[in-house]
């Protein structure tokens, strides 16, 4: 007799049952697909949000510290000449320009876009004229403050600011940011887990009495488990696929308004890297394969 | 071909599902065993392919220690084994030569010969039409018909069959009771649990009977038989 061990079944056996049982239960297969893909789609949007965040702190870490002087009304031209090039005599200094009133208005209408009207009414005497400094990247905090007071005792100055207090202030939201990213992210785990936990018992119920079948004509090991993991992985990896494709579509529906919104985050926003969509592939194949594991263990058991 | 020595399977303290039950059956034998709803018969059955274990006693199928089987050593001998139950057992979406020719895939024959296999087997016992059909069309004795065959399909030394016409229609269950005793004759042995009482009354083969766990032989002296037979 021409018999092959029962381990021993070529690919095409797994395949065929995998895409057989698949078929088989359409609506159940549906169903699982579906908790998959809204299982990959939360942690898609929770790794989507996520990295442009962190890139978006990343790409404001990397630029220099902008310091902003605000001069006291009525400062002659003179004197303005005078204290730009003393701003700009410290080395530390990369640049300083100079913003009258009448251009600080300018480029806040410039800003407001659209919404310009809204300065309707004012003019410019509202805004005061400022030096914005540039400065190195590398400037230690020490020196800086010590800039920074020296700077805000200049008799002309009515206040300085920059944009370092700022990026640490947003640092530290970022951080509680990032830590209710994980706890939605774990939540997201969760309620996933659970609506696919109880998907693939379901559909692991459909298969019992295959299964009844397989077991008492003698399969065994990958010939028993084989299918049923294989078509978890199948429907793991469309549930994930048809995740990103969605997420894809939600990225390009709302990514171009959003900067035209907020101007700041032009050049910043980008969607998932191949890596990550990769990595949110493996993570729907996982969980098919889990899913269908943890279903067999309940209504497949084996003797 | 079957060697069991005192195998006794407990359901609880003083309850017994087998009790030291000894039993020898020969290659090529055809054996009947009944006895009341109960009794032990399907038990007896499903320790003889490893779907039950057993407390004690000592146990041998087709060369296999059933006291040392292991996964994949039950595994080997239910493959080894043919299997046919009361309720056929077939899976509905796969076309009946499929469910036939699955057991041989299962056993290791690549699926184009396991394939011709059952496609034989079909037309051996009358359903060679309906290859391509599902088992929900067919009536019980057909699908039972697809069970033997499934059975079958491995060329087993050993069939072992649970009630096999026991939802079948005289007529059907007559041509199960026909195609086990040739596949016999064919020189697989052959072990029927029934409590058909026209199976008993018509085939003349060895038939054990059972009660509360324990085995009795027919021509078996000092056992209240006339009990037995009330209760069937």
């Amino acid at each position: 007799m021409n018999r092959r061990p029962a381990h021993g079944q070529p690919l095409a056996y797994y395949l065929r049952r995998a895409v057989d049982s698949i078929l088989a239960t359409p609506v159940i297969a549906g169903v699982t697909i579906t908790s998959i893909a809204v299982s990959v789609l939360l942690a898609g949007a929770v790794l989507l949000v996520g990295s442009n965040a962190y890139r978006l702190i990343a790409s404001w870490g990397a630029a220099g510290v902008d310091v902003s002087i605000y001069l006291n009304p009525g400062v002659d031209e003179a004197r303005i000449v005078e204290l730009k090039n003393e701003l700009g005599a410290d080395p530390a200094v990369i640049e300083v320009s100079y913003f009258s009133q009448d251009e600080a208005w300018q480029l806040l209408a410039d800003n407001l876009g659209d919404s310009a009207e809204l300065l309707d009414g004012l003019d410019a005497s509202v805004l005061p004229a400022s030096f914005e400094v540039a400065l190195g990247r590398s400037i230690e905090d020490a020196k800086l403050f010590e800039m920074l007071a020296i700077w805000q005792e200049i008799a002309e100055v009515d206040d300085v600011q920059y944009n370092r207090q700022w990026i640490d202030r947003l640092r530290n939201a970022m951080g509680i940011v990032r830590w209710v990213a994980w706890a939605l992210g774990a939540l997201a785990l969760i309620v996933s887990a659970i609506i696919v936990g109880a998907t693939f018992q379901l559909a692991a119920f459909s298969r019992r009495e295959e299964m009844e079948v397989l077991r008492l004509v003698g399969a065994v090991g990958a010939v028993y488990w084989g299918p049923v993991l294989l078509a978890g992985l199948i429907e793991g990896v469309i549930g994930s696929a048809a995740a990103i494709g969605l997420l894809v579509m939600i990225y390009q529906i709302t990514a171009a308004p959003i900067a035209t919104e907020l101007p700041m985050l032009q050049g910043t926003l980008d969607f998932l890297t191949v890596g990550q969509c990769g990595t949110l592939i493996l993570w729907g194949a996982g969980l098919g394969v889990a899913g269908s594991w943890l279903g067999m263990q309940r209504f497949g058991s084996w003797r | 071909m079957i060697r069991l020595y005192k195998v006794t399977k407990r359901l609880g303290e003083h309850k017994f599902a087998l009790r030291d039950v000894t039993l020898n059956v020969a290659p090529g034998e055809f054996v009947l065993v009944t006895g009341p709803t109960g009794s032990g018969k399907s038990t007896l059955l499903k320790v003889l392919f490893g779907d039950e274990d057993f407390a004690s006693g000592r146990g041998i199928v087709n060369g296999r220690n059933l006291n040392r089987l292991d996964g994949p050593g039950l595994a080997s001998l239910r493959r080894e084994l043919g299997l046919v139950f009361q309720d056929s057992r077939l899976i509905d979406r796969l076309p009946i030569v499929d469910n036939v020719s699955l057991a041989a895939e299962v056993a290791g024959v690549p699926r184009p010969e396991a394939r011709a296999r059952a496609r034989r087997l079909l037309e051996t016992i009358g359903l060679g039409d309906h290859a391509e059909v599902s088992p929900l069309v067919l009536s019980a004795g057909e699908r039972q018909r697809v069970s033997l065959a499934r059975a079958l399909v491995n060329n087993p030394a050993l069939l072992l069959a649970d009630e096999p016409t026991g939802s079948l229609d005289p007529d059907a269950s007559n041509e199960i009771l026909d195609l086990l005793v040739e596949v016999n004759r064919g020189g697989t042995t052959v072990v029927i649990a029934t409590h058909d009482q026209e199976a008993l009354s018509l085939l003349r083969c060895r038939t054990l009977f059972m009660y509360e766990g324990r085995l009795i032989e027919e021509d078996q002296s000092g056992f209240d038989d006339t009990r037995i037979v009330a209760d069937l």
